[in-house]
């Protein structure tokens, strides 16, 4: 309460008392009752990154949530006005942070879409195997700190451990750990090293045993369930509507995915199954998550397996200057967290003049409001730990 | 409801931590020990001589050209198979290592050092000039000796 | 008369030196122990294996500049974590390490650690009071429903083994029992260590504290020595709750071969073990959640096992 208005409510308070009784309309104008506002964020620990939330709280329970975004804005889409198509590659590894070869991906297939470039069958592996390593190293990162935010700490460090594997085999293929900038426009930008998928085929055999040591922890712990069923649920309908996409589509049961349902590169040749559960709750998108992990490790050990058998170009011939003709062209992929979509006007020149990335997170991000009506301040956490955001992503 | 009463599902969580208590750690004690990055990894950026002490680089501006954060100036003199650089520069401290100077490089005069420990309390230390981008980056490495 | 004096200040002394430095390796000992189970290290570079962790982190928050925000209240800022520690640390007076040893021996001994551990709790209701910040409020708000309800599911898990036992001076609890009362009272051991931990605000029912919510809870607030006070009393808790369930349900210092204190020593270390343990395995219980199992769980089942218990008595 402001100094000024305690004033005022200690006079009325010595006057209603000197008349012997307490004047009840007085009191009710000066005491009223407002829902506590909480701001979580932007430094808090378990908004993963510079997220901000206004909560208006009753008790802990939660009346309304406001997102408030844009700590992490780095105006990727003008910086990218002003690059050639192959500079905008190192841009896009920097949205989703965690997982920058499913970023490449679709980029350079939006360029190739414009450009009608052939891509060879290897280079498509390639990138295929690289993506499928991308999307469960980000799940993996999603898991740990969904869990350590739920308070369970042993399996942040455990997932640290699996996802140390992969950015190893990143480093051993690309070169660089987090920001990989392997995919070039027409192809990756240089063959795999020699050993590289005896170690991927080694990481893919010890791997399904690792999600065990995360299910003994996580999968049936009562405390987990009592924490993740029936909480921050969306039905299908409003998740469409709130152009939810990724595993948090599928956890409401909607049987979407674009690997599938528009398939890209020579994803139609794969075999593998899409993870749906019908929970529609923070659990049925762990289910989502954990089954991806696993679908995805059977991905990249086909690829494997054509990897070995195949030689060839991992470059289709493509001008040293890129120019697209005139046009637009929206691409859409399936990226770790969702529908991730590249939208590129060319005007002809080597530089793009519009470029509009329909992010995931961001998407994502603006259902929170509705997950966490009526619930509690804790469910907060885990309904935002579910959505899986990127901040790098949505605030682009 | 036996399983439920007798807590068989936290009795799981238990055995499983408990198994890694007697596990080996997999951590690794920078800086007292290392690993050693792959032959690929993109660490530091170094200029190439050749055998007879002289630069590769032709000061051709592709590398400059092509950085995607601008942070490449150089200056060439000489016409033809003379051409060589006299100032070079690269700031690391914009650097984002994408690889790309290294890849269109033409006659290979950029190279990859495993050299990565970047993090300085002088800003200026990550301006590279013509010097020392030929310098053997290993001295600057990190040692802890205990 | 000066010579008891003398004596008593002695024990003091020892009791309370070596109650301190178990709760300051406690700290390294928890940080080891969950490093180990998360395939990590723990602190290793301080001192040989970073032994010498504890008394660095002590020297930093010694040091540390005490920041009191503008909004607190002074007086019961200062206050608070002073209570929380003097509290957690006169529980060490009753503790029976062996037979003779303890500092005083009161008849009312379990009495007196269960009224003065829930004057503890009011340091934390009011230090996330005086912060003046909306996340301390939780906190605070939160331990004090927490904390009164658990303190009843404390005191009821221990009333089995005492009708057994027959006296609530913890010497004789030890020595009524010619076979750990664990054996005759499984059901409130259960509850009892369920009961501790949320008395203790440790994982899984840390909710006070809870730092991916509430950031830290009742201490977001506390920086320097103030915090430390926090973290030594909290510490000290553990080291209690542990004492008496090895008092209570282990038969204390009784064991063949081994000296008495060392018996009690190794007993309350397998306790203090297990609450690390269970920190480093489960996820958090939502406040709510965790309120009602402890009422409509854990008190009819602890009801009934005074009930049950008091009938086998009868017959038996």
């Amino acid at each position: 309460m402001a100094v000024k208005e305690e004033q005022q409510f200690k006079e009325l308070l010595a006057k209603g008392t000197s008349l012997g009784k307490v004047d009840q309309d007085l009191m009710r104008e000066t005491i009223k009752t407002q829902d506590l506002w909480i701001n979580m964020g932007p430094q808090h620990p378990s908004t993963h990154g510079v997220l901000r939330l206004i909560l208006s709280l009753q008790g802990e329970r939660i009346v309304d949530t406001e997102v408030v975004i844009g700590y992490l804005h780095r105006g990727t889409e003008k910086l990218a006005e002003a690059r050639t198509y192959h500079q905008i590659i190192p841009l896009t590894d920097r949205l989703d942070y965690l997982a920058s070869p499913n970023m490449n991906f679709g980029y350079v297939l939006a360029v190739e879409k414009l450009m009608g470039i052939e891509v060879p069958e290897r280079a498509e592996y390639i990138r295929v195997l690289m993506a499928e390593l991308g999307r469960i190293s980000s799940h993996l990162l999603w898991l740990a700190t969904h869990a350590l935010d739920i308070g369970a700490m042993t399996v942040f460090l455990y997932c640290f451990r699996e996802r140390e594997m992969i950015l190893d085999l990143f480093e051993m293929a690309t070169g660089g750990r987090l920001t990989t900038t392997y995919y070039r426009i027409g192809g990756v930008a240089y063959d795999l090293p020699e050993g590289f998928l005896d170690k991927v085929e080694e990481f893919c055999e010890i791997f399904p045993s690792r999600v065990k040591d995360y299910d003994d922890l996580l999968y049936a712990n009562r405390i987990w369930l009592s924490r993740t069923v029936n909480i921050a649920k969306i039905d299908a309908e409003t998740a469409i509507a709130l152009g939810l996409s990724g595993p948090s589509l599928r956890g409401s049961g909607v049987n979407w995915d674009l690997r599938r349902n528009q398939p890209y590169s020579v994803y139609d040749k794969l075999d593998f199954e899409v993870a749906v559960f019908d929970g529609c709750d923070v659990y049925a998108r762990y289910l989502v998550r954990r089954k991806e992990m696993l679908e995805s490790c059977k991905i990249v050990k086909q690829c494997v397996e054509y990897l070995k058998k195949t030689e060839g170009p991992v470059m289709a011939k493509v001008p040293k200057v890129i120019k697209p003709p005139a046009g637009e062209v929206y691409m859409a992929t399936e990226a770790p967290k969702g529908e991730l979509g590249y939208y590129i006007v060319s005007d002809g020149s080597t530089k793009p003049y519009r470029l509009k990335i329909r992010t995931p997170s961001f998407a994502n991000l603006m259902s929170l409001p509705e997950m966490c009506k009526g619930h509690l301040v804790a469910d907060v956490i885990a309904a935002i730990g579910s959505i899986d955001i990127v901040l790098g992503e949505v605030d682009r | 409801m036996v399983a439920k009463v007798l807590m068989k599902d936290l009795l799981i969580g238990l055995r499983r931590t408990f198994y890694y208590f007697f596990t080996k750690p997999i951590t690794v004690q920078y800086p007292k020990e290392k690993l050693q990055p792959f032959p690929r990894f993109r660490g530091f950026i170094r200029l190439v001589k050749d055998e007879e002490d002289k630069f590769k680089c032709i000061a051709c501006m592709q590398c400059a050209r092509v950085c995607p954060a601008q942070c490449i100036s150089l200056k060439g003199e000489g016409k033809g198979k003379e051409r060589h650089p006299v100032e070079f520069n690269i700031d690391f401290s914009r650097c984002i290592f994408c690889g790309f100077c290294v890849e269109v490089c033409p006659v290979n005069a950029l190279e990859f050092t495993s050299f990565y420990e970047g993090a300085q309390y002088d800003l200026d230390w990550l301006k590279f000039d013509i010097d020392k981008l030929t310098q053997d980056y290993k001295k600057w490495e990190r040692t802890f000796k205990k | 008369m000066w010579h008891d004096i003398g004596l008593a200040l002695l024990r003091i002394i020892v009791v309370f030196a070596v109650a301190l430095l178990f709760v300051a390796y406690l700290t390294y000992l928890e940080r080891k122990v969950i490093g180990h189970m998360q395939v990590r290290m723990g602190p290793m570079r301080v001192g040989p294996h970073g032994l010498l962790q504890p008394i660095a982190d002590g020297l930093k928050l010694f040091f540390k500049e005490d920041i009191v925000p503008y909004e607190s209240y002074k007086l019961t800022f200062y206050f608070a974590p002073l209570l929380c520690l003097v509290c957690a640390l006169i529980l060490f007076a009753v503790v029976p390490i062996d037979r003779n040893f303890m500092i005083t021996r009161l008849n009312i001994g379990l009495l007196y650690i269960l009224s003065i551990a829930s004057v503890g709790v009011m340091g934390i209701i009011l230090a996330g009071w005086a912060s003046g910040s909306k996340y301390s409020l939780l906190g605070g708000l939160r331990s004090a429903a927490q904390m009164f309800s658990y303190e009843i599911f404390l005191g009821f898990s221990l009333i089995g083994p005492l009708m057994i036992a027959g006296s609530l001076d913890l010497v004789k609890i030890v020595e009524a029992q010619k076979v750990p009362l664990i054996v005759y009272q499984p059901v409130a051991f259960v509850i009892y260590l369920i009961a501790a931990l949320g008395e203790i605000n440790r994982t899984p029912f840390d909710l006070p504290e809870a730092e991916s919510e509430l950031v830290a809870g009742f201490h977001t607030e506390y920086s320097g020595m103030k915090f430390a006070y926090f973290f030594l009393a909290e510490y000290a808790n553990l080291l209690i709750v542990s004492a008496i369930a090895t008092i209570v349900f282990l038969a204390g210092w009784k064991g063949p071969i081994l000296p008495g204190w060392m018996w009690f020593l190794i007993k309350m270390f397998i306790f203090v073990y297990f609450f690390i343990w269970v920190r480093a395995t489960f996820p958090r219980y939502r406040y709510d959640q965790f309120m009602r199992i402890g009422w409509k769980i854990m008190l009819p089942v602890v009801l009934a096992n005074i009930v049950v218990t008091g009938i086998v008595m009868m017959l038996v």
